[in-house]
C-alpha cells in the first residue's frame, strides 16, 4: 500500500496502527478496542514482522511490546525509526518491564510507554494526543511532497529558460581574446549581467556590457530583450548613440517601473585605436597603460538604460584614445562592491592596484579570483580591450608625401599670434570645416599635446621635468609660462595638415615645428614612460598615430593619424 | 533594515537603518504604504544616514516610491547618503531623478 492510499483509507479522527505483541490475547484485546475506537488495526507477531510491515503498510502509529522473541522491541523499533525518513512514525512501548535501564533506553526509542496490564482508559487519553501528531505529520508530509513538486516544476522551467539563453548568448560574437577578454559569473543558476559583442559591417566593434536590477531567474529575464536590438542594429551599423537610445527605449517599454539595467556601450575602431563610451549608471571604465596605471577614468555619464528621457543629446558617447597595448576596462558593480574592492572605501584605487600588480594577460583572472576569494553575493563581470600595437616608431627622415590628395592648411604662429589667439581652436577649425576631424576623430586629442610641447619646451624654452609632479610645481610651471609668453619678442609654431596616403592607408600627416632647440627624441624609444611631460605626452601620441617623426635636432615633428573605419549605414 | 518613521508637522520622515537589499522589500513597501495612508503628509523623507549598503533593488524601490509620491503630488528627498551609498546614487545619476540632500 502506497503513502497515499494509506492515508486515504484513516479518516480524520481514526488511524492506522500497527500493534506488534507476541501474546495472542494482548492481540485480540488490543484489536478489538482499536476498532472501536474507529481506528484501521494491523498485527504483527514479533518485532521482524513489525518492521517488514512497517515498510509496507506505512502504519500512522506503532505500539510495541518490548519482549518478543525473534526481534526484540527495541531492536525493531531501532530499525523501524531508521527506515523512516524525516518525519518519524510515533511509536508507543507496551510493557511490563520495571528494569529501569530498559525503560531509559526505550524513552530513547519510543514516543511514550504504556504499562502492562494495560488501562484501557489511560491508552485512550494517550491516543487522542497521538492522533493530534500524527494529523500534523499528515499535513507536513503533503506540504513536503507539493514542496517537492514545485520544485521539480521550477527546476524543468528552469532548464527550458536556460536553454533558451545559452542559446541566444551563444549568437553574440566574441572576437581574438588577444585583443577581447572577458568573464560572467552568475552568482545563481541564471546571471543578470551580460556581456555582448557585434562587429559593424564598416569594422567597428560595437561591445555592451549590462547589468539587471537584482540577480537570478527576474534579473536575467529582464535583461534578455536588449540581445536583439543590439544585435541587430550593431549589423546594420547604427551608431552607437543610436544603439544607446533604443535600448533605453526598449528597457523603459519593457520593464517594470523599479527594474533598470546599467550599460556601458563601447564601440572600437581597432584602425585609430580609438573608443567611444557611453556609461550609464555602471562604475567607472578604465584605461589602463601595460604597466597598470590608470590614465583615464569613464565614469557614469547618464542614468542607467530604462531611466532615461527618449533624448538624443543624453546618448552622445565620449570619445576617448588608447595608446599601443593599452587597455580599456568595465566591469559591473558585482566586482565594484564586492568585498575584496570596496573594503578600503575606494574601489577604483583598489581595482587599479590589482591591474598595476597584474600581467597584462592575466588582468580578467586576478580580478575575479580577488572577487571569488572575498565571497560572491551578486553577478560579477568583466571586459577588457587591449588596444592593437600601433606602428608609430619615432624615425627620421619622415616617410615622404605621397601626393597631394586635398586641401593643405599651413599657420604660422609668431609671438602676438600666440599671446593674442588660440592656435589649437583656429586651426580646428579649420579641419573641421574642411571635414578632416570627422575623418580622423584623433587629431583634436593629438593637436593640443604636439602644439603644446613646441610652445612650452620649444619656443618658451621651459624646463618640462617638472610639469605634474604636484600642485605646486604645476601651478609654478604655469605661472612661469605665463610670464615668458607675455614678454615674448621672436619664435613661432608652425602648424601644417594635409591629408595623405601610407601605402594603401588614409592618413592625415600633422607637422608642427617650433623656432626652439629641439630635443633628443632618440631617447623616446628607450623609455618606456616617458619621465618629462613632454616624453609622457608624445608617448601618448604615439599610441594613436601610425608614424612618429622628427627632424633630426627635434624640432619639427610629423605624424600620420590613422582615418576613422567606415561607418557603414548610419541610421 | 530597520525602518523609524516619524512626522514633523506635514514632513514623514522614514530613518533607514543597516543595508538596503533586496530582503528588505517588503517591508519597505509596507512603511511607505503606511506613509502614504498618514492625513495632511506634504513631503516624504528617507533618511540614509544610518544605510551602510544599497543593491541595485534598493535603488529599483526608491524609483517605486518616486511614482507614488508623485502620483500622490508629494515631495520626496533622499537625505543623508554617506559612503557607498553616495557612491551607488552617483554611479547611477540618481540625482537626475530625486532631490538629494
Amino acid at each position: 500500500m502506497d503513502k497515499a492510499a494509506a492515508a486515504l483509507e484513516s479518516s480524520a479522527s481514526g488511524i492506522r496502527i500497527l500493534v506488534a505483541d507476541d501474546q495472542r490475547v494482548n492481540q485480540l484485546i488490543l484489536e478489538a478496542f482499536l476498532r472501536k475506537e474507529g481506528h484501521t488495526v494491523l498485527v504483527a507477531n514479533n518485532g521482524a514482522e513489525a518492521v517488514e510491515m512497517h515498510r509496507t503498510e506505512h502504519p500512522d502509529l506503532v505500539l510495541m511490546d518490548i519482549m518478543m522473541p525473534e526481534l526484540d522491541g527495541l531492536e525493531a523499533a531501532r530499525r523501524i525509526l531508521a527506515d523512516c525518513g524525516e518525519i518519524r512514525t510515533p511509536l508507543m512501548f507496551l510493557t511490563a518491564i520495571n528494569d529501569q535501564q530498559t525503560m531509559i533506553e526505550g524513552l530513547g526509542l519510543a514516543d511514550d510507554f504504556i504499562a502492562k496490564p494495560i488501562d484501557l482508559a489511560i491508552l485512550r487519553a494517550k491516543l487522542r494526543a497521538f492522533i493530534r501528531l500524527v494529523q500534523s505529520q499528515r499535513m507536513l508530509r503533503d506540504q513536503q511532497q507539493r514542496i517537492e513538486r514545485l520544485n521539480d516544476d521550477m527546476r524543468r522551467e528552469s532548464e527550458v529558460a536556460a536553454h533558451v539563453m545559452e542559446r541566444v548568448l551563444a549568437h553574440t560574437e566574441m572576437p581574438d581574446p588577444d585583443f577581447l577578454a572577458y568573464r560572467v559569473q552568475p552568482s545563481a543558476m541564471f546571471s543578470g549581467d551580460m556581456v555582448l559583442a557585434r562587429r559593424t559591417p564598416g569594422g567597428r566593434l560595437h561591445l555592451l556590457l549590462a547589468d539587471a536590477v537584482g540577480h537570478g531567474l527576474p534579473a536575467a529575464i529582464n535583461i534578455l530583450p536588449l540581445f536583439f536590438p543590439f544585435d541587430g542594429m550593431a549589423r546594420k551599423g547604427c551608431s552607437l548613440a543610436t544603439v544607446a537610445r533604443e535600448l533605453n527605449r526598449r528597457v523603459r517599454d519593457l520593464l517594470p517601473i523599479d527594474r533598470f539595467i546599467a550599460a556601458t556601450l563601447v564601440s572600437i575602431d581597432f584602425a585609430s585605436n580609438s573608443f567611444e563610451i557611453w556609461n550609464g549608471g555602471n562604475p567607472p571604465a578604465l584605461v589602463i597603460t601595460e604597466d597598470g596605471s590608470v590614465v583615464e577614468r569613464i565614469d557614469s555619464m547618464q542614468l542607467a538604460l530604462g531611466l532615461n528621457p527618449d533624448n538624443p543629446a543624453l546618448f552622445e558617447p565620449r570619445h576617448v584614445y588608447c595608446g599601443s597595448r593599452q587597455q580599456l576596462l568595465l566591469c559591473s558593480d558585482g566586482i565594484w562592491e564586492n568585498p575584496a574592492f570596496s573594503a578600503g572605501g575606494d574601489a577604483g584605487a583598489a581595482v587599479a592596484a590589482l591591474m598595476a600588480a597584474t600581467e597584462p594577460g592575466q588582468r580578467i583572472d586576478a580580478l575575479f579570483r580577488a572577487a571569488l576569494d572575498a565571497g560572491q553575493s551578486d553577478d560579477l563581470s568583466a571586459v577588457l580591450v587591449t588596444a592593437k600595437t600601433m606602428p608609430g616608431r619615432a624615425s627620421t627622415p619622415p616617410p615622404p608625401r605621397s601626393q597631394s590628395v586635398g586641401a593643405r592648411v599651413s599657420l604660422q604662429f609668431g609671438p602676438e599670434a600666440l599671446r593674442r589667439t588660440d592656435a589649437v581652436a583656429s586651426v580646428l577649425d579649420m579641419a573641421g570645416s574642411l571635414g578632416l576631424v570627422d575623418a580622423f576623430p584623433a587629431l583634436p586629442t593629438i593637436l593640443p599635446e604636439l602644439f603644446s610641447n613646441a610652445l612650452d619646451y620649444g619656443v618658451l624654452g621651459l624646463d618640462g621635468h617638472n610639469k605634474y609632479l604636484g600642485a605646486d610645481d604645476y601651478q609654478a610651471f604655469y605661472a612661469e609660462r605665463q610670464r615668458r609668453l607675455d614678454v615674448l619678442t621672436e619664435g613661432f609654431v608652425m602648424i601644417e595638415i594635409e591629408p595623405d596616403y601610407l601605402g594603401d592607408t588614409r592618413v592625415l600627416r600633422l607637422n608642427v615645428a617650433d623656432s626652439g632647440m629641439g630635443f633628443d627624441w632618440q631617447a623616446l624609444d628607450a623609455a618606456a614612460t616617458g619621465s618629462s611631460g613632454a616624453e609622457r605626452s608624445l608617448q601618448r601620441v604615439r599610441g594613436m598615430v601610425a608614424n612618429l617623426s622628427f627632424n633630426s635636432q627635434g624640432s619639427e615633428v610629423i605624424v600620420l593619424i590613422p582615418a576613422r573605419e567606415d561607418d557603414g549605414v548610419v541610421s | 533594515m530597520q525602518i523609524a518613521t516619524r512626522t514633523e508637522g506635514q514632513r514623514a520622515i522614514m530613518r533607514l537603518t543597516g543595508r538596503f537589499e533586496f530582503s528588505a522589500h517588503r517591508e519597505f513597501r509596507e512603511a511607505v504604504e503606511r506613509v502614504m495612508q498618514l492625513e495632511g503628509i506634504g513631503d516624504l523623507v528617507i533618511d540614509l544616514m544610518d544605510v551602510e549598503y544599497v543593491d541595485s533593488s534598493a535603488l529599483g524601490m526608491l524609483l517605486m516610491v518616486r511614482e507614488r509620491t508623485n502620483s500622490a503630488k508629494l515631495g520626496l528627498t533622499l537625505a543623508n547618503p554617506r559612503g557607498m551609498v553616495r557612491q551607488a546614487l552617483d554611479i547611477a545619476h540618481f540625482e537626475k531623478l530625486f532631490v538629494i540632500t
